[in-house]
């Protein structure tokens, strides 16, 4: 442990010291830690490695139904490769980098990773990934090699940054029109001449869009995934996104409008955007509860993936797949969404090996006995269905489709007809920025479809915002580096300023017996172990964050000293900023309706009921059910048809002759939806109430009740007082948490709709991990910080006013 | 109608009021979970079928197939490892709750029962390392347990609790400072010390909250998903909650099997409040204290 601890003091030196250009330094001999794990807790030890074998460590592979795939894959590379052995590590998690960026900065990356394609350019941009050029070059000799002949310069140019290849794309995924032929033909049109321009497009949309008995949309004509999909729509009239040197913004050119604008028509079309959310979930990550399969969007534009969600959810489906309508006179194009891609970080410790893994696992062999298990799998479970997806390799692309290409009809000829579209294949927008472009061209097309703002004014806003993240990306090397010795200075001279602080503060409390004397010895005692605690593991990153509040900080580089820059842009400049602000004081506003339901519900299970521990088991219950389940139970809840509002449309709404709310899907219902989940999980807050009733000594409600008090009275003048010391707690503490408020943004709305639910924290956390602002995230958190402060200090002056302690 | 039969009139329409609210209550509350429950005996096709069902296809015909029931249990079991990671995850809990219960109340005993200078501000320093959002320490708050050699480990996830829950204190603080003072100043002048007042008459008479902490501390260490995605990369290290993410793959979700791990993974916190409920509850006595 002493060793432990002396490691840690230099270790304390290391990350606030100067040697903090660790990553600059990934040459010098580095250090493993992998190597000398010390020994985990009991039954998990680790198998100590018999053989010698080189241990490549593996991220992002999809362990899901496809496990098993993955298996047999690894295991025929290792009797490939015999001196590798492959571990395989976490799972993707889509747009969360917090774990990758851990790694590649403490230097444990792993030596290879597979992820979605969305954030490459962003990550490729700072100098995280390592070139595979040489690679390719050394492959050209080899039988097996990866060759670039094999895949379409659309695809392999969605690999490049700067011209160097960072990433061998695993899929592709072309953006495709799936339509339901058979509500074509209930609505008139001719099932098999899906519409080809926009505005027969507009046109079927409109037709294929229909009214219920109450007012309400029963069928959705097309379903845009408005997410990511406006840049699409831009390159189909031929335009750009960034200029051609990828340094200036060109979303509010008349190519942008124009898109813009067609895409509000699309939305109009179908009975304004409110009408449009009652159907598609803010969240795109909940596939499976999917109005296109159940046959109530006529059309939807989606990846080919669409085919095997309808082989999946409704095998009955007429489907009809066709390229995406383009502008009259332009020719129908395509674009890859999302796709697999895998990666080698640049202080990867086996970089050879990683990759002998990235060729085999786009190798045709590697695919085929993937698939090959899989289909065995499937045979065993109940015939899930199989969909080999496409691949951007020829090679691996033709073997496949061969084999295992969907037969039975109608899928077979959508899967032909993905195959031609996948011709019209053009590039993506490779950017450092592109998680604010892909973050404003959403935002832009949600405050068009609200009819916030015309088309142009929000692509100006949105183009202002890409270009201040473009400015200060390519210019942030004009910065002065952050001289550390400037931070250990202003530390000392705070930690001495607060010292002199407490002294001066405390000298009213001078011990002038020797009683006081000795208790001034023994608290402190009991209270080291915290101190203990805060001074190794919270104080220096606590330090550490606010140096880099004044510091243009992306994570990988070394900090570079900007003063109040981020301070003042964010107070004065950033309209987000305040808006997520004024979200999560509406949060903090709900706090006592919280309080005051959970204190209820302890009062009333309070009460000496038979059967009580079962009723308060129950009432526990939604604060420990896990987050996954609860999530996917509020969208079903939530839903704007869901149990809620049908139970509202029969009850209340239907007597006024009201709709009920859109809730997590109406920018003016989101936060009030949230509320509402939040009261569910009240009785977590319940078991501190009952543990504090148990406190209040019975006497005095048998006194008081001799005096003649009612229940009221009672609850007024003894309850309330005597429960001050834990309103007081709940009051801190949720004020403390409130202001946090992170997950349900994260899990349930990304922030949407139109940034209602944007809260603090959320927006700090994509400013941190996805725009790679970790000096202005720090800045954010440091003003909540003070401002979370300031409300606690003047609650504790009034404490002791109300607070009664015993 | 004498005074008594009135009392006990008026104390039966009040008991049966409270079963009514309960009742209702109960099944309000119940919702999420009785919804993990029969998602859990579902099929792929039948989880969000339109209308919803309360009662799983598989129960509607009679007698039930058990085998075909408990299909989604033993497929998620087949599917992930799930004792090892429950054992792991086992293994975080207990040390994180044993170690937070025990250390947060003896520095909880130096914030409240102790009177040293400058006390009060040392607990707002406490309270304020709660205020920063974890986001913007997480990047060198890791580089210290790589450091430390812990990465990939499972000491990460528990070691905070050496050193005591700022939350867990602040609360324990807030029982111990409603305990009257006049209770130990008899044994301080029998010239009890300060750790034997805290061992034997504190912690007895904040059992309650002692009781609070220790599910609190539980149900956090139990769900903690952050944590482990962070600091775990293997499948020998990994803890239940993050193993949920393994039903989950980019073209497809497994709601079945998760529901089903996820109510298996709810039970132990049933179990626990349900045990720890009692002392919860347990009425303290300060006879002879006057309040």
């Amino acid at each position: 442990m002493a060793n432990r601890l002396s490691r840690l003091t230099v270790n304390c030196a290391v990350i606030l010291g100067a040697s903090f250009h660790y990553f600059a330094s990934t040459s010098a001999p580095a250090q493993t830690p992998r190597a000398n794990l010390p020994v985990p807790g009991p039954g998990v030890a680790e198998t100590p490695p018999a053989d010698n074998r080189i241990e490549l460590h593996v991220w992002g592979m999809n362990l899901a139904e496809v496990r098993y795939g993955t298996y047999a894959v690894v295991a025929r590379f290792e009797e490939k490769y015999p001196n590798v052995k492959v571990i395989l590590g976490p799972t993707d998690r889509g747009e969360d980098l917090q774990k990758l960026l851990c790694g590649v900065v403490g230097n444990a990356p792993p030596d290879v990773f597979r992820r979605e394609s969305n954030l490459f350019g962003d990550i490729a941009a700072r100098d995280i990934l390592l070139s595979l050029e040489p690679f390719i070059e050394t492959d050209k000799s080899r039988p097996d090699g990866l060759y670039e002949v094999d895949y379409p310069p659309g695809v392999w140019a969605s690999g490049h940054y700067n011209d160097i290849m960072y990433a061998i794309p695993e899929s592709s995924n072309p953006l495709v029109l799936g339509y339901n032929k058979r509500l074509f033909r209930e609505a008139g049109l001719d099932p098999d001449r899906p519409p080809r321009t926009w505005d027969e497009w507009i046109e079927a949309t409109r037709k294929l869009t229909r009214e219920g008995a109450n007012g309400q949309i029963d069928t959705l004509g097309t379903a845009i995934h408005a997410r990511d999909d406006l840049a699409f729509y831009i390159a189909q009239i031929g335009g750009q996104v960034l200029s051609e040197d990828g340094r200036t913004c060109r979303l509010n050119s008349p190519e942008g409008v124009q898109a813009l604008t067609f895409l509000g028509q699309m939305f109009d079309g179908m009975g304004g955007r409110r009408a449009y959310n009652d159907f598609v979930v803010t969240n795109p990550g909940t596939d499976i509860y999917n109005p296109f399969a159940m046959g109530r969007i006529a059309m939807s534009v989606e990846d080919d993936w669409i085919i095997f969600r309808a082989m999946q959810y409704a095998p009955d489906m007429e489907l009809g797949v066709a390229p995406v309508p383009a502008p009259a006179g332009r020719p129908t194009i395509t674009q890859s969404a999302t796709n697999g891609m895998y990666m080698i970080p640049r202080n990867a410790r086996h970089p050879n090996e990683a990759w002998d893994f990235v060729r085999y696992m786009n190798s045709p062999e590697s695919q085929i006995i993937m698939l090959d298990t899989l289909k065995k799998q499937a045979m065993l479970h109940g015939g899930r269905h199989m969909y080999p997806g496409f691949r951007p390799n020829r090679k691996v692309l033709e073997e496949l489709s061969a084999r295992f290409a969907p037969r039975e009809p109608p899928f077979d000829k959508c899967f032909e007809t993905c195959k031609q579209i996948l011709d019209t294949l053009v590039p993506v927008t490779i950017s450092p920025v592109t998680a604010v472009l892909r973050d404003e061209m959403r935002r832009a097309v949600e405050r068009v479809s609200y009819h916030e703002v015309s088309p142009q004014q929000a692509l100006n806003d949105a183009t202002h915002r890409v270009q201040e993240q473009l400015a200060l990306f390519y210019g942030r090397e004009r910065a002065p580096l952050l001289e550390w010795w400037y931070v250990w200075l202003a530390f000392f001279v705070t930690v001495l300023l607060a010292l002199a602080v407490i002294v001066i503060r405390t000298r009213s409390e001078r011990a002038f017996s020797s009683l006081q004397r000795r208790e001034n010895r023994t608290g402190p005692l009991f209270v080291l172990p915290w101190v203990l605690g805060f001074l190794v593991f919270t104080a220096g990153p606590m330090v550490f964050s606010f140096a880099m509040s004044f510091c243009d900080y992306d994570v990988i580089h070394p900090a570079r000293w900007v003063g109040i820059r981020n301070y003042t842009s964010l107070v004065l400049k950033d309209p987000l900023f305040t808006k997520s602000l004024a979200n999560t004081v509406f949060m903090v506003l709900a706090l006592p309706l919280g309080m005051a339901t959970s204190l209820s519900i302890a009062l009333l299970l309070n009460t000496k009921v038979r059967g009580m521990s079962v009723y308060r088991t129950i009432f526990y219950l939604p604060a420990i059910t896990p987050a996954v389940a609860t999530a996917v139970l509020w969208y079903a809840l939530l839903n704007p048809s869901g149990i809620i509002n049908t139970a509202l449309s029969a009850t209340v709404c239907g007597w006024l002759g009201i709709n009920p709310p859109a809730w997590l899907q109406d920018p003016a219902w989101s936060k009030p939806a949230l509320v509402l989940m939040g009261l569910w999980g009240a009785g977590g807050g319940m078991i501190l109430w009952l543990a504090g009733l148990q406190g209040i000594p019975q006497q005095l409600y048998e006194a008081a009740a001799i005096d003649g008090a009612g229940t009221f009275r009672q609850f007024r003048s003894i309850t309330l007082p005597m429960l001050t010391p834990y309103i007081f707690f709940s009051l801190i503490v949720g004020i403390i948490g409130v202001f946090q408020i992170f997950a349900q943004a994260l899990v349930l709305t990304l922030g949407g709709p139109a940034d209602s639910t944007l809260f603090y924290v959320y927006y700090l956390f994509n400013c941190a991990f996805r725009y790679f602002k970790m000096g202005y995230a720090s800045a954010q958190a440091w003003i909540l910080f003070v401002i979370v402060l300031l409300l606690t200090l003047i609650q504790w002056k009034l404490s002791k006013r109300w607070v009664h302690y015993g | 109608m004498n005074w008594r039969m009135r009392q006990k009139v008026r104390q039966t329409v009040q008991y049966g009021f409270a079963h009514a609210v309960l009742i209702a209550g109960a099944v309000l509350f119940s919702m999420p979970f009785l919804w993990l429950i029969t998602t859990s005996f579902k099929g792929p096709n039948e989880i969000f079928a339109v209308p919803f069902r309360w009662l799983p296809e598989v129960g509607q015909s009679w007698p039930v197939d058990w085998s075909k029931a408990f299909q989604n249990f033993r497929s998620a079991q087949e599917f992930i490892p799930f004792w090892l990671w429950i054992r792991n995850t086992f293994y975080v809990t207990a040390l994180d709750v044993f170690f937070n219960v025990m250390m947060s109340s003896i520095v909880a005993y130096g914030f409240s029962r102790v009177r040293w200078r400058g006390r009060d501000i040392v607990f707002i320093l406490l309270l304020a390392t709660l205020m920063l959002p974890a986001q913007v320490t997480m990047i060198p708050t890791f580089l210290i347990f790589n450091q430390l050699g812990w990465y990939n480990t499972l000491t990460p996830l528990w070691v905070g609790a050496l050193f005591g829950n700022a939350f867990s204190i602040f609360l324990l603080r807030q029982f111990m400072m409603t305990i009257p003072m006049e209770l130990e100043d008899a044994a301080k002048i029998d010239g009890c010390g300060h750790f034997r007042i805290y061992r034997t008459i504190v912690l007895p008479l904040i059992k309650p909250a002692l009781a609070v902490v220790a599910v609190q501390t539980f149900q956090g260490a139990w769900n903690n998903f952050l944590g482990p995605y962070i600091y775990v990369n293997t499948k020998d290290k990994m803890t239940i909650a993050l193993g949920l993410q393994w039903f989950k793959s980019e073209h497809l979700a497994m709601y079945g099997e998760m529901m089903a791990t996820s109510l298996v993974m709810t039970l132990p916190i049933i179990f626990i409040f349900f045990f720890c409920q009692r002392y919860m509850i347990q009425g303290i006595s300060l006879t002879g204290i006057k309040a």
